[in-house]
């Protein structure tokens, strides 16, 4: 339900202090707390931006993020920021990596067995996404970035400025632009309830 | 701010502000009013893009258990297998005894060196990279320490050049998991006989040694068997119970033609089986199964599994090659019997 706000993409809130320090120190429950907080969000940002494989992708970036833990000195806030500048980065390497060799291997999700929602749950679930997708790819790419790593990554302006290589000024005017054309586009195709 | 826009955006921007756009990208625009279309958007879009983690690639699997990085990034795989995170790259061909045949700049940044290990395999070394083309952010961070050296990949036998894209097939099968295979019918599995090891690096860890390997630090608890539907284009894939504790299952594909989602059916736990009817002739897919636990994550995934469906199926078969017209018998013992056209009729 819109107009709510929601909780804070997987935010560990005071757990994330005592993770962080496992996982500098190589135990396992601290990668896997981070892992489990921000993996899904992380994947989901690569999907909806058009990564070719999201789920290896979304390794990949925490490989890197783990691997350069010692160096990182920050709140949950910073780490967020980070983490999805690391992803913004690796997927600039992706395209840049397709664009040579279009190739490409992804995993389509072909059915969820009982575990998962129910099948009118899913089928609504399915709907929204396919939904949100082609609204998302409707936009270009500059647009669909900054709207992205704030709604998904939940970066402030600053934040997506310095993640992007882009000035806040630049970050507002896209956004408003990411906007109005979502806005535009919703109003001709309608937003089913 | 402005509210105009280059696409006509003043009809429909006139109304938003920088108080309402910030409020409205966290989430807490009014569900009503003037914004209400966009506060359902942004709502879907925080929900569609929070899913459960993914299965992470062997490697970080291993880092986070080991809290090291003793292998590399890239599991070890199969001469030709394409696999995008994985090792970007294949090989069409090798020289025996070529100690560093390439030095290839990868889109993760991370050089490997290939190289051909014996006769029969490639081996594939993984270095630090000097020429990331991105380094880690800076900032309060810091950039990604030296990965160390590290040897991969035993890679058993290759027995042609194993280009997956021209329409050949690679099975990846985890020596650990020894019950997943391919079908006797898959078109060009690579059937390696086991490698020795003598003359090249052993890798550090674990790594098996054996038949192509890609995921050897996944926990396989579960496995999948897929093959062509019989004579159909279709593909049937089976797989095994999962473990204690897992509740459904996930079926995974993959093809070729980048990300998307396509959901087929559904079905029960009861189920170990599924007939793949969405596919098309000729082409190769890759699927995996996942078992979930109650909350909807991955208990255990399986390997992934390459299968290449049968070609369109045709109105007649070819008989004897060297008429145009086939015969009206004995169209395979070589029969002179002359054709049809010719005026003759059989008895």
């Amino acid at each position: 339900m819109a107009g709510n706000g929601r909780s804070a993409m997987g935010s560990l809130g005071e757990d994330f202090d005592p993770a962080l320090a496992q996982a500098r120190a190589g135990k396992a429950p601290g990668f896997e707390a981070l892992w489990r907080a921000y993996a899904g969000s992380v994947a989901g940002y690569l999907r909806l931006q058009g990564a070719s494989d999201p789920d290896a992708v979304t390794s990949e970036v925490f490989l890197g993020a783990f691997r350069g833990l010692s160096g990182f000195e920050g709140n949950e806030e910073r780490f967020r920021a980070w983490l999805f500048t690391i992803a913004h980065r690796r997927l600039v390497d992706d395209r840049r990596f397709t664009s040579r060799r279009p190739v490409t291997s992804a995993f389509e999700e072909t059915w969820v067995g009982p575990a998962g929602p129910s099948a009118e749950d899913d089928a609504m679930r399915q709907a929204s996404a396919a939904r949100v997708e082609e609204q998302c790819a409707s936009l270009p790419s500059d647009q669909r970035e900054v709207i992205l790593l704030r709604v998904v990554a939940e970066l402030t302006v600053e934040e997506v400025a310095e993640a992007i290589g882009r000035s806040p000024g630049a970050v507002k005017a896209l956004q408003h632009r990411a906007l109005v054309s979502l806005r535009k586009t919703i109003s001709l195709k309608g937003v089913p309830q | 701010m402005s509210t105009h826009d280059d696409d006509g955006g003043e009809r429909y921007g006139s109304q938003m502000n920088e108080t309402d756009i910030d409020s409205l990208l966290r989430g807490q625009a009014p569900g009503t009013g003037d914004l209400a279309d966009l506060a359902a958007f942004v709502d879907d879009l925080h929900r569609v893009a929070s899913g459960p983690p993914p299965v992470p690639l062997p490697a970080l699997a291993e880092f986070m258990t080991t809290g090291s990085s003793a292998t590399t990034v890239a599991p070890a795989a199969a001469v030709g297998t394409t696999r995008w995170g994985e090792i970007r790259m294949k090989a069409s061909s090798f020289v025996a005894g070529l100690s560093l045949a390439a030095k290839v700049g990868l889109g993760a940044g991370i050089a490997m060196a290939m190289g051909a290990a014996g006769t029969t395999g490639v081996l594939i070394t993984q270095t630090a990279s000097n020429s990331q083309p991105h380094s880690e952010p800076t900032g309060p961070t810091a950039t990604l320490p030296t990965i160390p050296t590290t040897t991969v990949a035993p890679t058993g036998g290759h027995t042609g050049p194993g280009d997956t894209t021209g329409g050949s097939t690679t099975t990846t099968t985890p020596e650990t998991h020894p019950t997943t295979t391919a079908p006797e019918t898959h078109p060009t599995t690579t059937t390696p006989a086991p490698q020795p090891t003598t003359t090249e690096p052993k890798p550090p860890t674990t790594e098996p040694t054996g038949p192509t390997t890609t995921e050897a630090q996944v926990p396989h608890t579960i496995s999948i068997t897929c093959g062509p539907a019989g004579t159909t284009i279709g593909v049937t894939c089976t797989w095994t119970d999962p473990p204690a504790g897992a509740t459904g299952f996930a079926l995974l594909r993959t093809t070729a033609s980048g990300p998307g989602r396509a959901p087929l059916t559904t079905s029960n736990m009861a189920t170990r089986t599924f007939t793949d009817t969405s596919t098309t002739a000729n082409t190769t897919y890759g699927y995996r199964i996942d078992a979930l636990n109650p909350n909807g994550t991955v208990a255990a995934a399986s390997s992934v599994v390459m299968v290449t469906t049968n070609p369109a199926p045709t109105s007649h078969e070819p008989t004897t090659p060297s008429t145009t017209v086939p015969p009206t018998t004995h169209p395979t013992t070589g029969s002179t019997t002359p054709p049809t056209t010719g005026g003759t009729t059989q008895h």
